[in-house]
């Protein structure tokens, strides 16, 4: 034990400050939901065995994983217009069903990255960088900075003081503050409140890919329509946070409370675990920052970069299948990844003291690494758009 | 649940939360990340009530459940940062100087939420609850040896950051 002293009388007077708080209703509410999930995800598995039964698959000695799927798969979501040229273009690889019921839709796979001595930029300009960046200051304040192909950042929004969403046109940026959703044009006006009674700001507000809903966190996690302020609660089997949409509106991407990530379609009743494995340290990646335009593809903040700031960018590219970190040819270590709703890729990362970006279209072929400006290294990358 | 565990849940959730909001507050640096934290710890005890045979299980199970959860689970400090001296003086503190007392909460509060979630549940274990080293590692499921360094580096930070505790030095390195 380490009995009295002063760390310990400092910190019962830190500890002081707490408000007295009843949380029996509270408590049993949550209860309520955890059983509901669990339930929904027992039902989930007892139908897929059923199913498999029924389909009289159990008697094959060795199924292959194509005809397994083909056996069980339901018919795919109606993609949302947002759904992106990245599956299209890649015409060359299979589809993948998947076997689990939180995931049901056909996916093509992503090609994944070239090998280092390959990787030869179309443009060393920053001038040739199509979309929009997004810096946020990692202190109190939190001022959102845009970097545009001129070359000069901009501050869009001051002082937020909490973590922001940008929208993929990037032309607004929503925020909680003091349990109240803000949305701001970046041109500049005055922010305007468009709901009241966000519980948590651990849900970043997660725009849709149209632009049009925001996933949020209120009495639970559901999704506001912006234009009407209409609130749909998540199934009660989506239970997590850090909530982040796909670039083709199909599938979310978010974490457990057990840190876990999890994929689901967005009409899914429960999701599918991401496997761990060692590359993210076991459950320790429990924090999407991004997705690809199909759910195929996140970046998250894994634990191996141990800051201590818990807000820090993402680090690392997960493949949602298998949970395996992404190799990605750039010069240094990651701090900063982010996709946008078309499965573009930007990547930030730091060698021998210069801090450089690399786009990468959805086929990982390299369009433009340049030098960022200076004025952007105590920067958080937090969004790249179009 | 029947009555009897319900009524049994209830008074520990009474008797216990603020108790529990205690060490949430340290661990989160914001009163409504700390009642998030205790809500979610004593709803999964809640679930888990049926095999707990004793409140102090309960009440160690709860608090299991808060640690891991903490260290797992990003919580976001921001807004709390952003609220210098929010709540600081709704209590006394241990000094005769209302601000002075408030000028070290907000310093401690500071340096505590520089600190990597692990490394806060740390301290929070050895120096405001008073566990053994085996026992922190026992509640965060890391060895021994991860309680010593966490521990080391955590109570260096805080040095640094808060000049009332560089006498810490010599009294509360770490053992």
């Amino acid at each position: 034990m380490t009995g009295a002293g002063p760390l310990h009388d400092s910190l019962s007077d830190l500890a002081d400050s707490v408000l007295p708080m009843d949380l029996y209703e509270r408590s049993l509410r949550r209860s309520r939901r955890i059983g509901r999930r669990e339930a929904a995800v027992g039902t989930g598995a007892a139908v897929v065995a059923l199913g498999l039964l029924g389909s009289g698959l159990w008697q094959l000695p060795q199924p292959s994983s194509d005809s397994s799927a083909r056996g069980v798969a339901a018919a795919p979501l109606d993609p949302s217009p947002g759904a992106t040229a990245a599956a299209q273009g890649d015409a060359g690889s299979a589809p993948v069903p998947s076997l689990t019921p939180g995931r049901t839709t056909f996916r093509p796979h992503r090609p994944r990255p070239q090998a280092p001595a390959s990787s030869t930029p179309r443009s060393t300009s920053l001038a040739a960088l199509p979309g929009q960046v997004f810096y946020q200051d990692a202190g109190t304040k939190g001022d959102l900075v845009r970097l545009t192909r001129d070359g000069d950042p901009r501050t869009v929004l001051s002082a937020p003081s909490s973590a922001v969403g940008v929208s993929p046109d990037g032309t607004r940026v929503a925020y909680i503050t003091e349990g109240q959703l803000m949305v701001v044009d970046t041109a500049g006006g005055e922010p305007q409140q468009v709901y009241a009674g966000t519980t948590s700001d651990a849900q970043v507000p997660a725009w849709s890919p149209d632009g049009g809903r925001l996933l949020i966190d209120a009495t639970d996690p559901g999704v506001l329509d912006v234009a009407t302020g209409a609130l749909t609660p998540l199934p009660s089997g989506l239970d997590g946070e850090h909530f982040r949409w796909s670039g083709d509106g199909t599938t979310l991407v978010y974490a457990t409370p057990s840190c876990r990530l999890e994929v689901a379609d967005v009409n899914a009743q429960s999701g599918t675990p991401v496997p761990a494995t060692e590359d993210t340290g076991g459950a320790a990646a429990c924090r999407p920052v991004s997705v690809d335009s199909t759910g195929d593809l996140v970046t998250v903040r894994t634990e191996q970069a141990g800051a201590a700031d818990t807000d820090a960018p993402a680090d690392a590219v997960l493949d949602t299948s298998t949970g395996e970190t992404v190799d990605l040819p750039v010069p240094g270590p990651v701090i900063g990844a982010v996709f946008d709703a078309e499965g573009n890729l930007l990547v930030r990362s730091v060698q021998r003291g210069r801090t450089r970006l690399s786009l990468f279209d959805p086929g990982f072929t390299l369009l433009v690494r340049a030098k960022e400006p200076a004025a952007l290294k105590d920067l958080d990358l937090v969004a790249y758009t179009r | 649940m029947t009555d009897a565990r319900d009524a049994a849940y209830a008074t520990f959730v009474r008797e216990r939360s603020h108790a529990l909001l205690r060490s949430a507050y340290l661990l989160t640096g914001d009163q409504h990340l700390a009642e998030d934290l205790v809500q979610e710890a004593l709803a999964r005890t809640h679930r888990a009530w049926s095999r707990l045979e004793r409140p102090d299980h309960a009440e160690a199970y709860a608090r299991k459940v808060m640690y891991h959860a903490q260290v797992s689970l990003w919580r976001r400090p921001k807004v709390a940062e952003a609220l210098p001296g929010e709540n600081l003086e709704r209590h006394g503190g241990s000094t005769d100087d209302p601000a002075e007392a408030t000028v070290r909460r907000v310093a401690l509060r500071r340096a505590l939420l520089s600190l990597s979630p692990k490394q806060r549940a740390v301290v929070v274990l050895r120096y405001f609850e008073d566990h053994t080293e085996v026992e922190a590692a026992q509640m965060l499921g890391v060895s021994v040896s991860t309680v010593k360094t966490q521990c080391s580096r955590a109570l260096e930070r805080l040095r640094g950051l808060v000049p009332d505790l560089r006498s810490l030095a010599d009294i509360e390195g770490p053992r």
